[in-house]
């Protein structure tokens, strides 16, 4: 809308408000007993905290919009580990390492494994031969996933299993519903059968059309150089450093998949891409969280809370099947030993009938 | 006192978590305690008084839940929070016939007698002026007029183009000034 538009609307609502006798400015006015109960309720529970040193506006178009959407998927998982716990030598119960057949998450942190060019370049073929199928409708991804809240203020730390059904729309609109199993604590042990992590036992976001663009995939480039820079102008951070090209190609390969049904032959261009990076090596093959089969790739970051950053890939498919992070410390401490922060497997992605 | 993000797509980032709690929590008290009233009127017009507890505490938990994501503008944090509860409201209707929503429609206007929007309309012409107004132009009428919104707001709060809300306006007062004339209507709020 041009300047001029925006004088009439203004212009129009004045005078709307002039006829009506409306004041410019609405009183404030005092909350009723029920507002201020659900105001009590609301902020007694603990909230998703900017942790970004710049917003993304909520319906930005174009990149950013990548963003803002994978923040609807998974919403800010806030995760972490009681290093006071760890280091007092307490058991704590985050997913073990997963096991692999061509190395360990030593070997990773050693930067001692192999390339995963090759692993890469057969997952991708075996995508580009995959029959071209399209899809309509809903797109509906689930996924079964683990993370470790943290609560700083009280020292307060959780284990929270969390199964994710996201649905989006052909106009962008978004259908999240999250069913949480009550918190364990750091030992593995229900802390108490009504204690439930962020966000309680269930939880259903709907939002309006736009949220999410729905032609994500269907519009990402099928050549492998275009993706690469598709992915990287999400955040111009992305383009700072090596580190934090890898970083982000990860990220939005996680993000990818855990929002959209990704077509055969843009997931044929992913590991295209991806193998060309040398910072992906291969594990070998490994069994998912959901005991699924699949290759192994990690990426070794600078940062010890993701010095591991894993992606589980289908080799018939080129389906992302899970992503995990590994940790090795947080700041101000170091972990025992390499430990597993969060992981998602992704069960199903499919397009659904419209309701 | 840190904690851990981990926002996949985002990468993993860290913070200070605590006062960062705090102050988030000071930001959403003050909306609240700003916009909520309004909003519940809104929303019981629209859905009516029994279900607008529901509506509305879904609507300011979302915003909670989804607080890092609001923008930061405070009057589109606002049109956040009136876009989630129209769209809450959509849901709402949706499940019901027709004829119920327009029934608990037109009870929810009778039911709200404190309402300030009544003192101003309190005319019985602007009134039925007001109801047979079709329920897209009804909504961009009341947010603009009594609940403040920039028009520009308001597009984004109801889901519309900037120039279908400036439609939607000029469609309104044209029609209210057809039946009592602009003099007319400025002195019912005076």
């Amino acid at each position: 809308m041009s300047t001029d538009d925006d004088l009439r609307a203004d212009n129009e609502a004045r005078r709307l408000r002039t006829l009506l006798g409306a004041p410019e400015h609405a009183p404030r006015e005092p909350l009723s007993t029920a507002d201020e109960a659900l105001l009590a309720r609301i902020l007694a529970t603990p909230v998703a905290v900017p942790a970004e040193p710049a917003r993304r506006p909520w319906a930005a178009r174009g990149p950013a919009r990548i963003a803002v959407a994978a923040a609807v998927v998974l919403g800010l998982v806030v995760a972490g580990i009681s290093w006071q716990s760890r280091g007092t030598g307490a058991q704590a119960g985050p997913p073990p390492v997963l096991e692999f057949s061509a190395g360990t998450v030593d070997d990773a942190l050693a930067d001692t494994l192999p390339s995963a060019r090759d692993t890469l370049t057969a997952i991708s073929g075996a995508a580009a031969a995959q029959p071209a199928t399209g899809g309509s409708g809903v797109q509906r991804i689930q996924s079964y996933a683990w993370y470790l809240n943290f609560d700083a203020a009280r020292q307060d730390a959780e284990l929270a299993t969390t199964f994710t059904d996201l649905r989006i729309s052909p106009d962008g609109s978004v259908v999240s519903r999250e069913v949480r199993a009550p918190a364990l604590d750091l030992h593995g042990d229900v802390i108490d059968p009504d204690r439930y992590p962020l966000g309680g036992a269930a939880s259903v976001d709907r939002l309006p059309a736009g949220t999410m663009d729905a032609d994500y995939a269907a519009q990402l480039p099928r050549d492998p150089v275009a993706l690469r820079d598709a992915f990287l102008a999400t955040d111009p951070q992305c383009r700072a450093s090596t580190d934090d090209e890898e970083r982000c190609l990860y990220y939005a390969i996680t993000d990818l998949y855990g929002r959209a049904v990704v077509p055969a032959d843009l997931s044929a261009t992913v590991w295209a891409m991806l193998a060309d990076e040398p910072a992906a090596r291969t594990l070998g093959t490994t069994r998912d969280r959901v005991g699924r089969t699949g290759e192994a790739v990690v990426m070794h970051g600078p940062d010890a809370t993701d010095a591991l950053r894993l992606l589980v890939i289908d080799p018939a498919t080129g389906q992302l099947l899970s992503w995990e992070l590994v940790g090795t410390g947080l700041p101000g401490t170091v972990f025992d030993e390499p430990t597993v922060t969060s992981f998602q497997a992704i069960t199903s992605a499919q397009w659904v009938p419209e309701r | 006192m840190l904690a851990v993000a981990i926002r996949p797509g985002g990468g993993v980032v860290l913070d200070a978590l605590a006062p960062g709690h705090a102050e988030a929590a000071a930001s959403f008290e003050a909306l609240f305690r700003e916009v909520a009233p309004r909003v519940r009127r809104y929303v019981a017009r629209t859905v009516g008084d029994d279900a607008a507890d529901d509506v509305v505490s879904e609507t300011f938990t979302t915003a909670w839940r989804r607080w890092a994501e609001l923008p930061e503008d405070h009057g589109m944090r606002r049109a956040w929070i009136y876009r989630t509860a129209h769209y809450e409201c959509a849901h709402a209707l949706r499940s019901r016939s027709r004829r119920q929503h327009t029934a608990e429609r037109a009870a929810a206007r009778r039911e709200l007698g404190d309402d300030p929007t009544d003192r101003v309309v309190g005319d019985d012409r602007v009134a039925r002026v007001l109801a047979a107004l079709p329920d897209t132009d009804r909504d961009a009428l009341e947010l603009v007029v009594w609940h403040a919104l920039t028009p520009a707001e308001a597009a984004y709060a109801l889901g519309c183009s900037p120039t279908a809300m400036r439609a939607r306006l000029s469609r309104a007062r044209r029609r209210l000034a057809a039946v009592l004339g602009e003099g007319d209507l400025r002195e019912v709020g005076s």
